[in-house]
Order: structure tokens, then C-alpha cells, then sequence
């Protein structure tokens, strides 16, 4: 699931909002990327792997869910 | 503040496109290659979201020397009888073209010394498998979106579609939709629409499959026939995280064990045994767990170095896989590589569809299926989907382009349009009705636990039913909304809870096993004269599922089975 969003780091490409398949980034009002959904995330990496200043980081683990026993 | 308004943003062309993944894609490039003005939605970024972008990138092919005879076995013994030979064959036939079409736009496939390389696809004899040369099913959506744009197809990304338009008479006009960042309100006028939505799922914890694809809900809506809604595809993971190789690593020689310690997999298919369908797997750990030899675990620690590198090679299609093991190693202190964990079941989609002919064409006027929203057989072999999800999308999009009729004269169905509207909208009157989230939840609980979908039985499937009636019934008219996100979540729980209903009666009608595709534990035998049968639901006039089995046309297919 996705971390965090190094705001300092972050130089407002919008990439990983526009690419990311849950919607769980938005961008703020001074065009930082934030994590605004964190409960929806795919744990996809698709944010991570365009970050171009590798400014996200997301854990490997999925959101748990029922499984089967 | 999204409500139901009169202003709409209005986009016309000859075809809409719902969906942007290989289905959508495929459609689109090949519609607006025949003539048409096309439009293509998605929810979230056409080409980055759905499983094409995460899949893995294995492609069936039929090489021009192969014998389409012998693959096309493979597909029928796969589907045990139960597929559309017409379409099996269709897909064959068109592989190699499509094949050719992306080294075209610039996806090479490995080849050495001049040929091209191929595995075996898992679990049949013949099937091969082909993989794009230092690329992925991601960079083939990626180039296939700039394709599209190239021939003048405008991509409308994070519109979400919430159900097609008709007009009078009847026939399809298009769609309606909300901006999901924006909380715009779209229609989409269309003389013809594809839909490629993929099929849906219950957000099971499969890479991708929060993905909920309600297309073909909102065809069954407008009077298509859904198909094979008794089948699902339930794959194997870690419990935790994601690793794509439950084919691959058997495949390289892993082994998958119990608790015991035991390679388990000799004793249910001593054939196969490790390279067994994903079905016998899945099954057969769920049986040695409920025995209380877990935990299943893939024997990653028994690999060689040779095989880890094997493995390391043939996964560089996921570009997420490195990060996902570097982090395991410094944060959780294993290595997914070499230490054992625990796997899972995990629910990865439902394989009900709309049914469509051979052209990709729905029982309803100016409405195609493409992709996963249309059936195409229920094996999930390696490399199938993609191979047809291509097939479908082009049929669709060169059908729908070339028999479009003019809607332009075609009176909306006004009435009807803002009853759609209306019934969209309403969870944003429900302030302290049900959280969608808690609502999916509830539904997994019901339909995750081993003895309701993978190990099926009359008792397990009928319990699990009483329930989603009555979660349907209480929470259905009540689900609450508050934003634009938790509208389309309200929407999207109200089609997993229909196809949960529908998935659950049309399994307890199939009363028999067949052991690839559908198991039942109190049934453990094909019916072969009663179950050579497909399963249709149609929508009633009081909005009931109206069921019935459809003869399988054997005298016309290539494969007759004497039995
Ligand atoms: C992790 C993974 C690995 C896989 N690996 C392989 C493989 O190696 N080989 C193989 O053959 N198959 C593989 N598969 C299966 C295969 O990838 C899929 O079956 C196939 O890509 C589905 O394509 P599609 O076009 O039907 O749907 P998708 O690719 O899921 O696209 C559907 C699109 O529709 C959009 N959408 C959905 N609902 C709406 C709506 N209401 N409004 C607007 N847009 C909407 C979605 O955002 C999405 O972009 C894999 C699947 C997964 C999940
Ligand atoms: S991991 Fe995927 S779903 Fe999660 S925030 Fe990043 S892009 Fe979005
Ligand atoms: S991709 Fe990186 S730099 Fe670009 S907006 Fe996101 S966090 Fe900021």
C-alpha cells in the first residue's frame, strides 16, 4: 500500500495522478502530489516506478482482506 | 458537490469505446482504421489501468506452420467442451496477423536465429506461447494508446461510465458518465458501442482486481444476454503481497508444498502434478488446508541459484518485482526468493459475460463486446486473455465501423435517460444509508471463505446466497454517497452484489464437476448428458434473472465429443 509522497522532493509532474489506477493521489493546491486515498491503492507501484525524482514509496504489503481460511 | 444536473458536456462520434484496455484499445485502433470517428472512455487512464496494463504479457499464437487443428484441441479439452469453437478458432486464426500488427507499431517478439520462441502454454499439449522481446503487456497498452491517438481517436481518460443511452426504438445511442475528478456530467452519443470494461470481480487480493468492470451489468441492464456466469477465476498468491509466477515457477521446476512439508500436488494430479491448472491447484491446496496441512507455501528455498536466476529473467516484465523483493529484504527481513511464504487463494474475476456472435455483436442494436466483458471461453490459460481480448476488440471495432447506421435520427429515450440519472445520483440523498466499502466487505466475507467458491457444494453455495439476498435487500436502496468517488463505489457495489447473486444460483444449477474449470465438491463427476450446456441470464420485466441453459451447436463445430 502506498507510503508516502516526499513533498519536498516532489517537483509537480502530475504523473503519478493522472496514471494512478485507484485514484488515490491528488494533486494540492501548491501542485504537490499528496496521498489523499491511501485505502483504495492497488499496491501497483505504477506511482513509484514513474516517479521521475522518486519522490513516492510504496510497502509491499496489500490492504488485508477475508481470505479463504 | 456532484447532483444530478441538466448541463452536460457532450461528446459525439460514430463509435464509443468503454474500456481502455486490450479489448478497448484493439477496438478503437482498428474502428477508426475502418473510417469511423472514435471515442474511447476510461474510468482511470486508458492503457494504465485494468489488468492488461499489470498483465504478464504471454500471447497465444498460431504460427503459420502450426496446426490449428491441434491448438484448437487444446482449447476444447481445456474448456472441457463448454467453448465457443467458432470464436476459439476465429482467435487462432487472427493471432499471428495481430502479432505482426504490433511488431508494426514497434513491439518485436523473441525470436532466435530467425524464429520465433515460444513456451508451452500451461496445462495443454500444444497451445505455444509468445512474449514480446524486452517489453511488456504494459508497453504493448502504452503503444497501442499512442496508435489510437495517431489515427485521430479522441481518448476521454477519468470518466467514469455509469450505463449506455438508448434511443426509442430500442437500439443503443450511447452512454452517460460523470468525470471522476471532475464531477462532470458526460453524454456520449454514439451510433455503436463497444464495451470493454474487462468482466468484474469482488476486489479479491490479485494484482489488479480492485479493477470492478461493470460493463456487462449495464448491457444485461439494456437487454443483453450474459453468459457463463457460474464460472470464476480464482487464482494462488502470497498472502500478503503480490508475486506473479505461480505459472512460471512450476514451470522452472518449484514445487508446491503443504505444511508437512509434502509436495502435494503428485497426489491430486500425478500427470501434471505442479504444472497442473490453476483450478487443480487452487483446489487441491484448499483441500489440504481445510485437512489442516497448511500453510501452502511455493518451495522457493529448495531453488537452485540457476533457478533464481531463471525466474529473475523471465519476470522482468513486471517492473514492480524488484522493488516489491528489495523492499521484503531490508523492511520485512525475508526474501521472496528464498525464503518460504504462505499463498493464498485469490480471487481474480468473474468470467460471466455478454454473450456475442462471432462478429463480437450483443443481442441489443449498435452494442459490440470486446475483451473480458465478452465471454471467451473459461480456461484461463496462459496468454488466452490477451490473445483474445486482441481478437474480440478487433472484430468489434472493424463490425461496429462497418455496419454503424446513422443514430443521428434516432430519437433519445429521454425518459429513460434521466431515470438513469436519477438512479445514480440517489446514494447522495442516503447521508446515513450504508458505506459502500463496508457494503464489499460484508460481500467478501460471504464469498472469499474456501467451502463457498472453490470448494462448491449445494449447502456452501445456498448459505452463501441467503446471505447476499439479504444483503441485497438491506443495503441495496440505502447505500450512501457523499462525493463523486463514493457514488461511483455505490455504483460498482450495487454490480458486485448482482453478480455475486447471479454467480451463486447459476452454480448451484450446474449441478457436476469438470475439473478445470468448475469444481464441486458434492458432485465430483462431469454430467456429460445433462451439462454440455451453456448458462444464460436475461433480465426480466420485473427486473428478475431469468435463467436458461443453452444447447452447445456441436454439428457445427469442428470437435464433436462422443460421448
Ligand atoms: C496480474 C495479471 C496478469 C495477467 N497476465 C496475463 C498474461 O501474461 N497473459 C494473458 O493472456 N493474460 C493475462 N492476464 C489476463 C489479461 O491481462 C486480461 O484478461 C486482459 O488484459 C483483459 O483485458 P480487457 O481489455 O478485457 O480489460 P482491462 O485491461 O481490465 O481493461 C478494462 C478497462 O476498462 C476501464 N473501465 C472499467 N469499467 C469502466 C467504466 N464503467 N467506465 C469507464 N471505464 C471503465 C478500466 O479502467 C480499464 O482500463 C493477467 C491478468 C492479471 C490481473
Ligand atoms: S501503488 Fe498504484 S494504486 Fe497505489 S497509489 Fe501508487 S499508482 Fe496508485
Ligand atoms: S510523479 Fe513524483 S514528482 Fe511527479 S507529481 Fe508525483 S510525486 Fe511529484
Amino acid at each position: 500500500m502506498i507510503r508516502s509522497i516526499d513533498e519536498k522532493a516532489c517537483i509537480g509532474c502530475k504523473v503519478c495522478a493522472l496514471i494512478c489506477p485507484g485514484d488515490v493521489i491528488v494533486m494540492d493546491k501548491t501542485n504537490r502530489a499528496r496521498v489523499q486515498y491511501p485505502a483504495d491503492c492497488w499496491t501497483c507501484f505504477s506511482c513509484e516506478l514513474a516517479c521521475p525524482v522518486k519522490a513516492v514509496d510504496v510497502h509491499p504489503f496489500r490492504r488485508p482482506r477475508p481470505m479463504a481460511w | 458537490m456532484n447532483k444530478k444536473s441538466k448541463i452536460w458536456e457532450m461528446i459525439k462520434s460514430d463509435i464509443l469505446i468503454i474500456g481502455g484496455g486490450f479489448g478497448g484499445l484493439w477496438a478503437a485502433v482498428r474502428a477508426a482504421e475502418c473510417g469511423a470517428s472514435v471515442t474511447l472512455v476510461d474510468k482511470s487512464f486508458a492503457g494504465k489501468s485494468g489488468h492488461s496494463y499489470f498483465a504478464g504479457g504471454a500471447m497465444v499464437v498460431l504460427l503459420p506452420e502450426d496446426d490449428p487443428d491441434k491448438a484448437l484441441m487444446d482449447i476444447v479439452l481445456g474448456n472441457e467442451w463448454l467453448v465457443d469453437q467458432d470464436m476459439a478458432l476465429s482467435v487462432l486464426q487472427g493471432s499471428f496477423q495481430r502479432l505482426k500488427d504490433l511488431e508494426s507499431f514497434g513491439i518485436p517478439f523473441r525470436k532466435q536465429k530467425g524464429r520465433y520462441q515460444w513456451t508451452k502454454a500451461r496445462g495443454t499439449q500444444y497451445l505455444k506461447n509468445l512474449w514480446p522481446e524486452h517489453a511488456t503487456a504494459a508497453d504493448e497498452v502504452t503503444l497501442l494508446r499512442k496508435i489510437a491517438l495517431s489515427r485521430d481517436v479522441r481518448i476521454v481518460d477519468h470518466v467514469y461510465v455509469y450505463d449506455l443511452i438508448t434511443s426509442m426504438d430500442g437500439s443503443i445511442a450511447g452512454a452517460v458518465g460523470i468525470g471522476s475528478k471532475t464531477a462532470k456530467n458526460v453524454l456520449l452519443k454514439a451510433d455503436s458501442v463497444v464495451v470493454a470494461t474487462n468482466s468484474g470481480g469482488f476486489r479479491g487480493h490479485h494484482l489488479a482486481c480492485e479493477l470492478q468492470g461493470t460493463g456487462p451489468f449495464m448491457a444485461y441492464d439494456a437487454g443483453a444476454r450474459i453468459k457463463n456466469p457460474e464460472f470464476h477465476y480464482i487464482n494462488i498468491r502470497p498472502a500478503k503481497h503480490e508475486i506473479e509466477g505461480s505459472g512460471i515457477m512450476p514451470a522452472i521446476g518449484v514445487r508446491w508444498k503443504n505444511g508437512l512439508d509434502e509436495p502435494f500436488m503428485e497426489k491430486y494430479d500425478p500427470e501434471l502434478k505442479d504444472r497442473a491448472t490453476v483450478m487443480k491447484i487452487v483446489v487441491s491446496a484448499t483441500k489440504e488446508a481445510m485437512k489442516g496441512n497448511g500453510p501452502i507455501t511455493m518451495d522457493v528455498e529448495s531453488m537452485t541459484e540457476e533457478q533464481r536466476e531463471r525466474f529473475r529473467i523471465l519476470q522482468v516484465s513486471h517492473g514492480w518485482m524488484p522493488i516489491l523483493f528489495e523492499k521484503c529484504r531490508r523492511e520485512e527481513g525475508y526474501d521472496p526468493l528464498e525464503n518460504n511464504i504462505e499463498w493464498q487463494p485469490a480471487y481474480e474475476s468473474n468470467k460471466l459475460g455478454i454473450w456475442a456472435d462471432i462478429d463480437c455483436k450483443t443481442h441489443v442494436k449498435g452494442l459490440y463486446a470486446a475483451g473480458m466483458a465478452r465471454t471467451l471461453g473459461v480456461n484461463p490459460f496462459t496468454g488466452w486473455s490477451i490473445a483474445a481480448c486482441t481478437w474480440s476488440g478487433y472484430t468489434a471495432g472493424e463490425n461496429a465501423a462497418l455496419n454503424r447506421e446513422a443514430a443521428g435520427n434516432r430519437w433519445l429515450d429521454q425518459t429513460s435517460l434521466a431515470a438513469k440519472q436519477t438512479l445514480f445520483f440517489a446514494p447522495l440523498n442516503n447521508k446515513n444509508g450504508s458505506d459502500p466499502d463496508n457494503v464489499v466487505y460484508e460481500l467478501q466475507k460471504i464469498l472469499f471463505p474456501a467451502d463457498v467458491l472453490i470448494l462448491m457444494s449445494e449447502n456452501g453455495l445456498q448459505n452463501a446466497l441467503k446471505k447476499v439476498v439479504d444483503l441485497r435487500d438491506e443495503k441495496m436502496a440505502n447505500l450512501s454517497a457523499c462525493d463523486t468517488r463514493t457514488l461511483i463505489k455505490a455504483k460498482e457495489t450495487q454490480t458486485m452484489v448482482c453478480a455475486a447473486e447471479m454467480t451463486l444460483k447459476a452454480a448451484i444449477m450446474r449441478k457436476e464437476t469438470r475439473p478445470n474449470i468448475f469444481y464441486r465438491k458434492d458432485m465430483e463427476h462431469a454430467d456429460n448428458k445433462n451439462w454440455l450446456k451453456w448458462i444464460q441470464v436475461t433480465k426480466g420485466n420485473q427486473g428478475e434473472m431469468k435463467f436458461a441453459t443453452q444447447d452447445i451447436p456441436f454439428d457445427q463445430y469442428r470437435f464433436k465429443p462422443n460421448f
